[in-house]
This record gives structure tokens, C-alpha cells and sequence, in this order.
């Protein structure tokens, strides 16, 4: 980590010193576009820049990584990319523009790629990605590779990507032909951020939007935010998961009651399934989902290996049993020893009462 | 004596016979033409002893009386036919035996007829009544034209036809009646004869021949599909052998499949002998379309067959070793759901994640070759490389023993009680792959084979000669289908090691267990590799422990529920099969229940905690009991 550091620094000096190498030939430019949620950059942007900066360091090339985010609000943010490894940030500034707009964006990126002419854009899977990836290969006239797990520089500077096909049944590999800028987008799954470097920082580029909002065909006119309880697991950030522990019919509401309270998903373990309290769809495990929340809160839940196996990649994992030895207390970053029924109600009542003083909204996004 | 006439009535019963039989061959034939193994002696012994009938005690009574009291008095009465002389006594004991046997198979037959009359089941044996009202015809009349036979020439009381003489008492002398009699008795047979092929009589046709004809080898489980040769699964009855039609063919519809089918036991869809009906009743909509089948196209198995029906199965091996005709429904349902993986791609969703493991990672965990000997971690194992010392037997941890946290620990034990045995073992490590069965079962075969040639390819470069496996499933893949991809070594299971180290006094259980417990037979240690003894010979060594059976053990032992792929799929349908079971260890009033199996192990745990017990009965591992009582 160390001698990284150290070589990023070597040719951050030959790159503010060569800062005239734009869209040079030899260099290579790697775009990767920020995700933004409730005013914060999320995480799989880190591990695109991590991404990025591993081809980087395969080709044995200079290189630079370029960051590229829209809208507004994030100015305060915008720092945290250079420390993760971005070079660049250019930030398209637009205060009228609140949220996603597929259009607009792909007008916009289109003009900043013509100019740039990066190597290759990255971008991680997400509702506003698959909507803008496809805009901006058509527009560009470029390849566009989804649902990738892998990519490299292989033999002759011969790019491949590494992509999953059949519902991730099977992979295939794709041999990159396509003249620059080739789009790849990557399964969130598969991006680990490197360690932050905080007293790196990136050149930070706000550009004025080019187009009208009038010039525009399609218009935002509401985000509707989805309901948890209709959100399907996988998709879900926040997870309360019920257990054995729990028990049958009424007793199961509390769930139900906390779920509401934190905004989350219901799941539960393969036993309430049996009971009937929850249908199948919401079934966690080993014959059920596999789920990766940003926070999961497992109520009653021994932990077998059944069920853990469908949850060990959640971010934060929050346990509550009566059974101290309980195995799922090994994957708690929380472990909470008591009963659901006694606990729980003090812990709804604590994040209403949080949410009724307007502090709640920052805490409940993990 | 035989007329002219009766001959020619002979030769027509036996045509009407043998054009029935011939229609039905036809459609045989529409299977995969294989040579199959033929066993006289074992047809022989079938008939004769019936020990697989008689596993039902009531019916396989009635079954035997109805038998020879068919065949002795039919055998005595053709040798009649003949003149020549016999020493009285003789003939008198011939006499004796066919009218005792006559008794018996009317009583036999009037069991069957209120057995049948009684039943009120959909799918019991179809076409019965008419051919047990024909043989009860058969005997009455045997017995009047008997009894006629002494009224004219009474020669008093006879030991040798006591029915016959009492009879003879009540009818009045006329030759003329006795005529009749006998030819009535003559004419049921030859009218027996010719409904053969046409009601459930037939399975004396069918049966014996599918007992001539039947697989081979012990576990019989499920056959082996090389790739190559064979069609992927089963879409109609055109893709079995003819031999697997057969079976179909023999089927009586009695049920005892069902009686030990977990699945159907449990509520769920399955019935292995609705799929041998299914299977039949397609093969007779074949033969009665005669030759337009071919025009038509034959039914597609999936149309009699749902596909809840087939992953339904958990592969326990009940149905085929309780049919009392050696059919193997599972083999069948093994070629039906081939066909859904193989040939059309549809395996169940939830069941795919462990596919894609398999073929990325080579372990059903999705964890990894590298980490696949991390629970041997500081426990002194020795790893097997290529410049390892030669070691005399092959620990084959597989996939539960390795990453399966609850078994991790069984397999930790297992290295207990290898080391206090002073045993020279090894682990393949990160060269082990899983050994390709819960796939196998799924019904894909190219990944299994995959799998088993990686594998029997490490035995061959390390020259493994003897293996040690910690499961059941492990233990019948490397047993049975290794050897005839090219391996060549010699398995034990676990509880056969371990109980021949108590054996030889390599290992001492020295410290009293006051419990009582019971065993649970995994499937496929028991009824597919028939080890029953070492399990309960471990029990009895340790001291103060009190083995109780329970109700359904051995052959008969309840599945948990989770072999066949079962563990990897979604239970929704019927009761679960694992609390069925723990409830019945409950009733046994145990205070713990040792098994030999990760799948036993995690399904009861799970079982019996749903049952919520004051006094939680605690599942072991057999391994895990004989390391306890070694401490």
C-alpha cells in the first residue's frame, strides 16, 4: 500500500507537470462516472477508481484517472474521490438539476468525450447507469460491455472483458476491437475500493452545462421513492430479518413495525417461510436469496450456515438473541444479547422519536 | 383324459395369451435396445422363497398360498394326465399337499378379494377383481368336481383328500355332474390363461421376467450416464431401455413405494407409482394406437409427469429397495429430471447459485479450492503433494467436512480419532473437488463427470489406493460411479473405519455415556451400500450407552430430507420431511440420535428444533460420539 502510495505521488508530479499531455497519444485516460445518493457519492465509484487505477498499473503506462460527476450538491464530496485515487474531477454543475436525467446527462458526456477522448469509461451497474451506458455507446457509436465482472489488458495490449451471461449461470469473455472510447459496465458486486489516501487530492474541474434544459425532449417531473415492502430483497439497503426466534403470527408484527420504522426490506429465515407468516420471495439463504444490504438487522436468527450463506457479504450485520452462543454473533458487527420482544419496541420508539426531530434522515442512510 | 378338443381349446387359450403378450412386447421394443443381465437362479430363488413379497407379512402370506396353490395342484393334476404307476404313498401325499393348497389359496384369494373390495384408493391395483373371482372359481369347482370324483367311487374316509372326502358326503353320485365339474374347472384355467395379458394377471409374465432381467449390483441407485452414448434424460417413454419399460410393464400398483416414499409420506406431489403408472399407462396408449403412434407422436413424459412430481424426490432409495418386483421408480425419475437439466435447461432457480459454484469454485459452499483445507488448519493434517510421503489411506473430507461450519467440527473429530488410532492418513486439500453427487442427482451429468475425472485423476497421480470418506454421498460416488470412470481404490465409510479401529482396539472408549440414544440410517450408507452394522456396533462400544431402534429403521429408516440435491431446493410444497422424522425420534423417548451423514446432521438439528422441545434431543455424528467417549 505503501510503495503505491509512493509511485501515484511519482507520477501525479510527471502528471501536474505535463498537464498539457491532454488526449495525447500514449496516454491513457480513464473516465469513470460518479454514482450519487441523498447528496453522497456511493461506494462502487471508489471501486471503479480502484478499478481504473489496476489496468492502469497492468499496461505499466502513464495514466490518468478522471472522475465525472453531475448535478448538484456534492461539491463537499467531491474531494473524496482524488483520495481514493481519481486524478481528475470534472464536475458538471447544474443546480436546476436535481437527480438523474438520462438525456441531458448523455448530451453532455457526449460533448465532453468528444473533446477529451479518454480510453475507456467506466461505470458500475445501477437504475441511472443502464439507462445512461446504452445512450452514450449509441450516440458515440462505440461497444458497450454490461454486466462485466473482469477487465484487463492482455497479450499486445489486446483489451478483454470478462462478462456474465445467462443470469450469471456462465461468463464469457469479449476481445475489445472497438476504437476508443469503449464504455464497460461492471456488477457492483465486484468493486472493492482501495484504502483512501486523505491527503491526496484531485484537480477538481466544474463545467457549466452546454445544454438548455429547454433544448430538452424528455422532462423530470417527480421521484417517486420506492415502497420497501414492495422492494424486492436483493435490491434492498436496509434488510430486518425475522427468525425462529421470533415466532408465529402477532408476534411476527414487531418485524414488520421496525421494517417501517428503518425504511427496510422484511426478510426472513427458512423457518417463517415453513410458518407461512412470510411468502417464499422474502426467504434469505441457502434455497432462498442471497442479499448484500448496506445493513442488515437479523432478529431472532441462530445463524445456520443455511441462512448465513445467503447474507455474509452484508455491509453491517446487527444481531438480536436470547442465545448467547448463538453462530450468527460471528458475523455481527453488532451482536445484541436479549429478547426481540423487549428490545425491539425501545429501539422503534428511539428511531421515531430521532426521525420526529428531523435527525433521523442521515442515520438511517448507513 | 384330454380330448382332441380340449387340445384344440388349449392351443386357442395359449394364442389369445400370446397375442396379447406379443402386443404388449411391441411397445417394449419402442425402448433403448440394451443387453441386459440375466439371472436364472435369482428368478428361481424369487419364486420360490418370495422374501421380497413377504416384507409385507398379511399380503405376503396370502401372495405365497395363492402361488403354490396355483402352481402344486396344476403341476399334480397335468402329471395325472399321464398314465404310469406311483407307490401309493406318494400319490396320497401329492393328493394331500395339492387339496392343503387349495385351502390355502382360497383363503388367500378370499383375503385379496375383501383387501380389494375394501379399498377405497385411487390408484390401487387396477383390473384385480376379475382374475381373483376367476381363480376363486377355479378352486371351488376344483374342489366340487374333487368331491364328485369320491362320491362315486367312495371308498370311506381319506387322509389324503379330507376336503374332497367331506364333500363327497353331500353330492350324489353322478358321473355325469362330475363331467361337468371337471370341465368347468378345465375351462376357468384355460380362460385364466388367455386373460393373462389383459388384467393385472399379467405381472406373472411381466414380473418374473423383469426379476430375469433385473440391474445389477447392490445400490442400483442411480445408473451412470456416460455422455456419449446415452440421450440426455428421458422426454418419452422412447428414451428409456426396454428394460426400464419393463419394469413399467411388471408393476402391480400395490403401493409399498408410497408407503416409504418420504415425499409422498410428507404430502408432497410425488408418488413413485403414480410415475410407474403414468409410465404404463403411456406405453398402453401406445400400444392401443397400434401403429399410428409413429404418425402421431408418441406423449411427451412431462405431459403425465409434473416437474413438482420429480424434484420432489429426495433420492432416499425407499421405493426400490421396498418393491417386492424390483422396480426402481427413482431411476426413472433420475432420467426424467435429465432431461428437464440436461435436455431442456430447467433447473429449478434457487438450485443454479450451487451449479455456478460448482463449476467456479468446485465446492457446493461457493467458497473456494484455496480455502478448502483451512478447518485442518494447526491440527497436524497431513497434506497429500507430489512430494509428500506416501500415506496409507485418503481422508476425503468433501465439500460439508470442509466448509460446513456444523460439520467442519465432525471432520476435526474425525482427525481425533485418526490420530488416537495411530492411522496414517492424508487430505487432497485444495486437489479435492467436490465429488460431483449432489449435482449428480440434480441431474446434470457433464459437470459430475467433470468433476469425477479431476478427481480419480488426483488418486491416480498421488496412487491412491484407499479412501476414507466422512460422507455417506461422498462414500457411494467414489464407491460405486468412480470405479467405472477408471478408478481404481478401495472406499470406507467413516463409521466401518472407525468401528474396525474399536475392532482392533486401536482406539478405547473409555469414558461412560449414560444416555440413551438412537440411530438415525442415512440413506445412502444403508439402503444404498447396505452398511448398517457399524453404526450401531460403535453405539454398543461405547459403555453405559442404551441403543433403542427406532420404528422405521435399516431398510426402512426414513429419509431426512436432504439428499437428491433436496438441500439445495425449496421446500414449499407438503409437510417437511425432516420434522416428520424428528417427530418420530422424539417418540422414541431418547436423549440423543447419532447419524453418520452432514445432510442427516443438519436436517434433523433443524427438525428438532422446530419442534421446540423442552428437552432438546441432541444430534451427533457418530464420529463425534466416538471421539467423546475416547477423551
Amino acid at each position: 500500500m505503501r510503495q503505491e502510495t509512493l509511485a501515484r505521488s511519482a507520477w501525479r508530479v510527471f502528471h501536474l507537470r505535463s498537464a498539457t499531455l491532454n488526449g495525447k497519444k500514449g496516454m491513457m485516460d480513464i473516465w469513470i462516472l460518479v454514482q450519487q445518493r441523498h447528496f453522497g457519492i456511493e461506494e462502487v465509484t471508489f471501486g471503479l477508481i480502484a478499478e481504473a487505477r489496476h489496468i492502469i498499473a497492468d499496461v505499466g503506462k502513464f495514466g490518468r484517472i478522471t472522475a465525472v460527476a453531475f448535478g448538484n450538491g456534492l461539491s463537499e464530496e467531491l474531494p473524496k474521490l482524488g483520495a481514493y485515487g481519481a486524478d481528475r474531477v470534472i464536475y458538471l454543475q447544474e443546480e436546476d438539476v436535481a437527480g438523474y436525467h438520462g438525456e441531458l446527462f448523455a448530451r453532455e458526456l457526449v460533448r465532453l468525450v468528444r473533446r477529451d477522448k479518454p480510453s475507456y469509461l467506466l461505470t458500475a451497474q445501477s437504475a441511472e447507469a443502464d439507462d445512461l451506458a446504452p445512450r452514450l455507446a449509441a450516440l458515440l457509436e462505440t461497444a458497450l460491455i454490461s454486466r462485466t465482472v473482469d477487465f484487463k489488458i492482455g497479450k499486445n495490449s489486446q483489451p478483454y472483458a470478462v462478462r456474465t451471461v445467462s443470469n450469471g449461470y456462465l461468463f464469457e469473455e469479449i476481445q475489445i476491437e472497438c476504437p476508443a472510447p469503449v464504455i464497460i459496465s461492471f456488477l457492483p458486486s465486484v468493486l472493492t475500493p482501495d484504502d483512501p489516501n486523505e491527503r491526496v487530492r484531485a484537480e477538481i474541474q466544474i463545467e457549466p452545462l452546454a445544454a438548455q434544459p429547454s433544448d430538452l425532449k424528455t422532462k423530470l417531473i417527480e421521484v417517486t421513492e420506492a415502497d420497501p415492502e414492495t422492494l424486492s430483497l436483493e435490491e434492498a439497503d436496509v434488510i430486518v430479518a425475522g427468525g425462529r426466534g421470533v415466532g408465529k403470527g402477532e408476534s411476527f408484527d414487531i418485524i414488520y413495525q421496525l421494517a417501517k420504522a428503518l425504511g427496510a426490506c422484511v426478510g426472513g429465515t427458512r423457518p417463517v417461510i415453513d410458518w407461512q407468516t412470510l411468502p417464499f420471495e422474502s426467504q434469505i439463504g441457502q434455497t432462498g436469496k442471497t442479499v448484500a444490504p448496506r445493513l442488515i438487522v437479523n432478529c431472532g436468527v441462530s445463524g445456520a450456515n443455511e441462512y448465513t450463506a445467503g447474507m455474509e457479504n452484508s455491509h453491517l450485520v446487527i444481531a438480536i438473541n436470547k442465545d448467547p452462543r448463538a453462530r450468527i454473533f460471528r458475523f455481527a458487527d453488532l451482536g445484541i444479547i436479549g429478547d426481540v420482544h423487549e428490545i425491539l419496541p425501545t429501539l422503534i420508539k428511539r428511531i421515531q422519536d430521532l426521525k420526529d426531530s428531523g435527525q433521523a434522515s442521515s442515520a438511517i442512510y448507513v | 383324459m384330454l380330448t382332441a378338443f380340449d387340445l384344440l381349446l388349449i392351443a386357442g387359450a395359449i394364442f389369445i395369451m400370446g397375442a396379447g403378450f406379443r402386443k404388449r412386447w411391441a411397445v417394449l421394443q419402442l425402448g433403448r435396445q440394451e443387453r441386459p443381465r440375466r439371472d436364472l437362479v435369482g428368478l428361481i430363488r424369487y419364486l420360490f422363497g418370495q422374501a421380497r413379497i413377504l416384507q409385507n407379512r398379511k399380503a405376503g402370506w396370502a401372495h405365497l398360498a395363492v402361488f403354490f396353490g396355483f402352481l402344486i395342484p396344476l403341476l399334480v393334476i397335468i402329471l395325472a394326465q399321464f398314465d404310469f404307476a406311483m407307490p401309493a404313498v406318494i400319490a396320497f401325499l401329492l393328493s394331500l399337499t395339492a387339496e392343503l393348497l387349495g385351502l390355502a389359496m382360497l383363503a388367500g384369494l378370499i383375503y385379496f378379494l375383501l383387501r380389494r373390495l375394501g379399498s377405497n384408493e385411487p390408484r390401487a391395483p387396477q383390473k384385480t377383481i376379475l382374475p381373483v373371482v376367476v381363480l376363486l372359481f377355479m378352486v371351488v369347482t376344483g374342489f366340487l368336481a374333487e368331491g364328485a370324483r369320491l362320491a362315486i367311487i367312495p371308498n370311506g374316509f381319506s387322509w389324503s383328500a379330507p376336503v374332497g372326502w367331506l364333500l363327497s358326503l353331500t353330492l350324489p353320485n353322478a358321473p355325469l355332474m362330475m363331467q361337468l365339474l371337471i370341465r368347468l374347472h378345465f375351462f376357468t384355467l384355460l380362460v385364466f390363461l388367455a386373460m393373462l395379458p389383459f388384467t393385472f394377471m399379467r405381472h406373472l409374465v411381466a414380473g418374473s421376467l423383469n426379476v430375469y432381467y433385473r440391474r445389477s449390483g447392490s445400490p442400483r441407485a442411480v445408473k451412470l450416464l456416460l455422455l456419449e452414448a446415452e440421450p440426455t434424460g428421458a422426454k418419452s417413454i422412447k428414451d428409456f431401455t426396454w428394460q426400464q419399460l419393463l419394469e413399467a410393464e411388471a408393476c402391480v400398483s400395490c403401493g409399498r413405494c408410497d408407503e416409504h416414499c418420504p415425499a409422498y409420506q410428507a404430502a408432497k406431489p410425488l408418488s413413485p407409482r403414480k410415475v410407474m403408472q403414468d409410465i404404463l399407462c403411456q406405453m398402453e396408449q401406445i400400444g392401443a394406437h397400434g401403429s399410428k403412434w409413429s404418425t402421431e407422436g408418441v406423449p411427451l413424459l412431462e405431459e403425465a409427469i409434473s416437474s413438482e412430481e420429480i424434484w420432489s424426490c429426495t433420492t432416499c432409495m425407499a421405493c426400490v429397495a421396498h418393491c417386492p418386483l424390483y422396480i426402481e421408480p427413482l431411476d426413472k425419475i433420475a432420467d426424467l429430471r435429465r432431461y428437464k437439466v440436461m435436455g431442456q435447461g430447467r433447473l429449478p432457480e434457487e438450485a443454479r447459485k450451487m451449479v455456478r459454484d460448482l463449476e467456479l469454485f468446485r465446492d457446493v459452499y461457493g467458497k473456494g479450492i484455496s480455502l478448502r483445507a483451512d478447518w485442518a488448519v494447526n491440527r497436524q493434517v497431513p497434506l497429500i503433494s507430489d512430494d509428500s510421503t506416501k500415506v496409507d489411506v485418503l481422508f476425503w473430507v468433501g465439500c460439508a467436512g470442509a466448509f460446513h461450519p456444523r460439520y467442519q467440527q465432525t471432520a476435526r473429530e474425525l482427525v481425533k480419532v485418526l490420530q488416537a488410532g495411530s492411522v496414517n492418513f492424508g487430505i487432497l486439500g485444495k486437489n479435492e473437488f467436490c465429488c460431483g453427487d449432489p449435482i449428480h442427482r440434480l441431474g446434470d451429468a457433464s459437470i459430475f463427470l467433470e468433476l469425477a475425472r479431476e478427481n480419480i485423476k488426483q488418486f491416480n497421480r498421488h496412487g491412491v489406493q484407499r479412501v476414507l470418506t466422512l460422507c455417506p454421498h461422498c462414500y457411494n460416488t467414489l464407491k460405486n460411479d468412480y470405479p467405472r470412470l477408471g478408478a481404481v481404490i478401495e472406499v470406507e465409510h467413516a463409521s466401518q473405519f472407525v468401528a474396525r479401529l474399536i475392532d482392533e482396539q486401536r482406539i478405547q472408549l473409555k469414558y461412560p455415556l449414560e444416555k440413551t440414544l438412537t440411530a438415525h440410517d442415512p440413506c445412502y450408507l444403508g439402503r444404498a451400500n447396505q452398511i448398517y452394522e457399524p453404526l450401531r456396533q460403535i453405539c454398543r462400544a461405547v459403555p453405559r450407552l442404551i441403543l433403542k431402534e427406532l420404528d422405521r429403521s435399516r431398510e426402512s429408516a426414513f429419509c431426512c430430507g436432504g439428499g437428491g440435491g433436496r438441500m439445495w431446493l425449496h421446500d414449499g410444497l407438503g409437510r417437511r420431511i425432516n420434522q416428520l422424522r424428528a417427530e418420530e425420534i422424539s417418540r422414541a423417548g431418547v436423549d440423543m440420535v447419532a447419524t453418520a451423514c452432514p445432510y442427516c446432521v443438519t436436517m434433523l438439528e433443524d427438525g428438532i428444533n422446530s419442534l421446540a422441545m423442552e428437552k432438546q434431543i441432541k444430534v451427533f455424528d457418530i464420529v463425534e460420539l466416538v471421539s467423546r467417549a475416547m477423551k
